[in-house]
């Protein structure tokens, strides 16, 4: 399909006869028209196929919902394994509808929601780990890989992926993760008597450490959110 | 897939698309040695990094890893970290600080404040080759390895020639100063396989032609406001007609040799062919007197008039002059205000005086600010294209072509009346029974159908056997409230 020698004999052919004709002299001219390879004009002309594949614009996302009263009492019966005593006294502040009054359920956060959900958390995670430290307990809750004399660092994090995945369905932890890093920190930082001298971690203080990290993670916006 | 099916309702109603219009002159078919012409060539050290692309002012930016670097045509240079998250496959710039790029995450549009990610739906991410403002209805193309890709309507469709042959092995879009369409009207695409060009498409919004190229062609093409050009060895595949019923290709012979790098802009092309550099400036050919050493691997043109020219060790900076530079205003924009605040540049040319034309008249005076001449609320037109040009101590200098588009454009004040005077009848789309098409009744019909509205009536094809009262200001109506975003 090249015609590139062709042409080149077309015209060293016009050069010699033609002396200075403008195709020899450095001038522009005619390209004979047989030369070209021209491209297949039209090869096919058709109607093209657009199928839609979404809208130009993004999405409207929707508002942050939080649990109902109701849904946060299950969820943190479930996830502790104990149940809070409490809950028929505020599940009204929480914001269950009475259907007398209120109709409709309240999914608003607020400060009173905040505070509630925190003394529940206080309450049942300290249960929690009380109910794992005794004795004979199969399947523990919260001390699933650990137990309150544990110091390995490598046994505090597979305990907090456990954790993460139990309370807010986390996973695929990293190496430096910093989903894990803040909790690593609160079990492994070092404790001080009254005269300031780094002192040894009890076995209370981490199970008391263990609880903190109980109540973080029920009071953690992606638990009681979706 | 409905509006697939409204595109085949709607093409029972349609006549075969015709656009007239002057076929720009075809250049001459033996090029050599032609008037010689002296150029300024302003040559620097490569530098690391790969050229991307210019901007229409002459802004080459190169990508280094996570920075990159631009060098105006004036020779500032600068480096930044474009904080983009992923590697940059493609990247359009617009001015010496804006430009878009794609990565495998999507589009972002870099600024001086940083990178903001620009929505495309997950389907068009990852693009390698693309034209135009991904924001913007009908004013952009998006190649990946999953297929073509255009927005339109306020709705992304993929292009493919049936359904089951997508275009997948597209590596070129065309790319007029950074705009996807001019006059036109279509998008011009070329696909690659085995390292061979091997077909080159138009596609417009009611069909879609395929040229299928000669052996021996694997260089870009090429795309002007008034033409499309393909390298092919030693010649240069030229048509000066770019409606889909395209017909007479003529060849441009370069008797130097194969031509190693090609490039387009404008009006202009540039080509070139061992030690010589070519250009077509709309009418003839001439060779640019430059000293450039090296090998050319690439020529970087631009609508301001001059081009890059890149070797493995330099790049040089080849223009007439000085360049003039034009922001707020960008080579086949489109409008939807009135008007528009433009600042005019011209760094090295001293205080010339400085006056802009639209479609021939003078615009009122601008005034001296901060970097150049600056033109406040300059009237931008009617709806429909024109063309500025930029003038100095009254010479033309710089000439743009842009669309106006009314943004104004009510439903129900509008296009209403004109559904029902000239659409909505009963034998088209008026929804009775007999009806063949789809009932263009109400407003959410014209949302589904907008894309149809705007490329039958902006092509002509639609009404059917228009009556007499039909009139190119309706068309315009209807192509505007599509455009301008179809408000109730």
């Amino acid at each position: 399909m090249n015609h590139r020698i062709p042409l080149r004999l077309l015209l060293l052919a016009l050069c010699v006869p033609l002396g200075a004709m403008s195709a020899c002299d450095g001038s522009i001219d005619e390209l004979p028209m047989d030369e070209i390879t021209q491209p297949e004009t039209p090869a096919n002309i058709s109607d093209p196929v657009r199928d839609p594949v979404g809208p130009a614009d993004l999405p409207q996302g929707r508002a942050l919902r939080r649990m109902s009263a109701a849904q946060f009492n299950a969820s943190l019966t479930v996830a502790t394994g104990q149940t809070w005593r409490d809950y028929e006294t505020y599940a009204a502040a929480l914001g269950r509808a009475d259907f007398a009054q209120v109709t409709e359920e309240g999914v608003e956060f607020n400060v009173t929601f905040e505070k509630l959900v925190e003394d529940a958390a206080r309450v049942t995670c300290r249960a929690a780990v009380s109910a794992d430290q005794a004795e004979g307990v199969e399947s523990p809750v919260i001390l699933r890989h650990v137990t309150s004399v544990e110091r390995d660092p490598i046994m505090f994090r597979a305990n907090l992926e456990y954790l993460m995945l139990r309370f807010l369905g986390s996973t695929d932890f990293a190496a430096d993760d910093e989903r894990l890093a803040p909790w690593m920190t609160l079990l492994q930082a070092p404790t001080f008597d009254d005269e300031g001298t780094e002192a040894e971690l009890t076995d209370e203080l981490m199970a008391e450490r263990w609880t903190a990290v109980c109540v973080g993670l029920v009071t953690h916006p992606d638990f009681v959110s979706y | 897939m409905r509006s697939v099916i409204a595109l085949v309702l709607l093409s029972a109603c349609a006549d075969a698309p015709v656009v007239e219009r002057e076929p720009p002159p075809v250049p001459p078919s033996v090029v050599e040695d032609p008037t010689s012409v002296e150029l300024i060539a302003d040559c620097r050290a490569h530098g690391e990094g790969e050229v991307m692309g210019t901007s229409p002012d002459g802004d080459l930016w190169f990508l280094d890893g996570d920075n990159v670097r631009v060098v105006t045509s004036d020779g500032v240079e600068s480096t930044f970290a474009h904080q983009v998250p992923g590697t940059i496959n493609a990247l359009s710039p617009w001015s010496s600080v804006t430009a878009i790029a794609s990565t495998e995450g999507g589009f972002w549009r870099l600024d001086p404040e940083g990178p903001a990610f620009v929505y495309v739906p997950e389907e068009i991410r990852g693009a390698h080759v693309f034209c135009g403002d991904p924001d913007r209805d009908g004013q952009v193309a998006v190649a990946n390895s999953t297929g073509l890709y255009e927005r339109q309507a306020g709705e992304w469709f993929s292009v493919s020639r049936s359904e089951a042959m997508r275009f997948e092995d597209v590596d070129w879009v065309s790319d007029l100063d950074g705009a996807c369409r001019g006059r036109g009207g279509a998008v011009w695409i070329s696909d690659r396989s085995a390292g061979e060009r091997q077909n080159l498409y138009r596609v417009d919004g009611t069909s879609l032609t395929t040229y299928e190229l000669p052996d021996g062609t694997s260089g870009d093409p090429l795309v002007g406001a008034d033409f499309i050009a393909v390298p092919a060895g030693e010649r240069l595949l030229f048509s000066s007609e770019l409606g889909p019923l395209l017909s007479d290709w003529s060849a441009v012979e370069f008797a130097a040799g194969p031509i190693d790098a090609a490039a387009s802009a404008g009006e202009s092309i540039w080509v070139s062919v061992g030690e010589h550099l070519y250009r077509y400036d709309g009418d003839d050919w001439t060779e640019a007197d430059v000293d450039i050493d090296g090998e050319v691997a690439a020529i970087h043109a631009h609508s301001a008039g001059g081009a890059w020219v890149e070797t493995s060790d330099e790049i040089c900076h080849v223009a007439s002059g000085d360049i003039i530079r034009v922001r707020g205003l960008r080579p086949f924009e489109v409008f939807f205000s009135p008007t528009s605040d433009l600042l005019i540049q011209t760094p090295h040319l001293g205080s010339p005086e400085i006056s802009v034309t639209i479609d021939g008249g003078e615009a009122r005076p601008g005034s001296d600010a901060e970097g150049g001449t600056l033109f406040d609320d300059l009237m931008m037109g009617q709806p429909g294209w024109h063309t500025l040009n930029v003038r100095l101590d009254g010479e033309p200098q710089r000439s743009i072509e842009y669309r106006v588009v009314a943004g104004d454009v009510s439903f129900n004040r509008d296009v209403a009346p004109i559904a029902t005077e000239f659409c909505a009848t009963t034998a088209c789309h008026g929804g009775g029974d007999e009806a063949e098409s789809i009932p263009l009744l109400t407003f959410e019909q014209w949302v589904d159908a907008a894309f149809q509205v705007n490329e039958r009536v902006g092509r002509g094809t639609m009404p059917q056997d228009a009556p007499d009262a039909w009139t190119p200001s309706h068309a315009t109506t209807l192509v505007d409230w599509v455009q301008g975003g179809r408000q109730p």
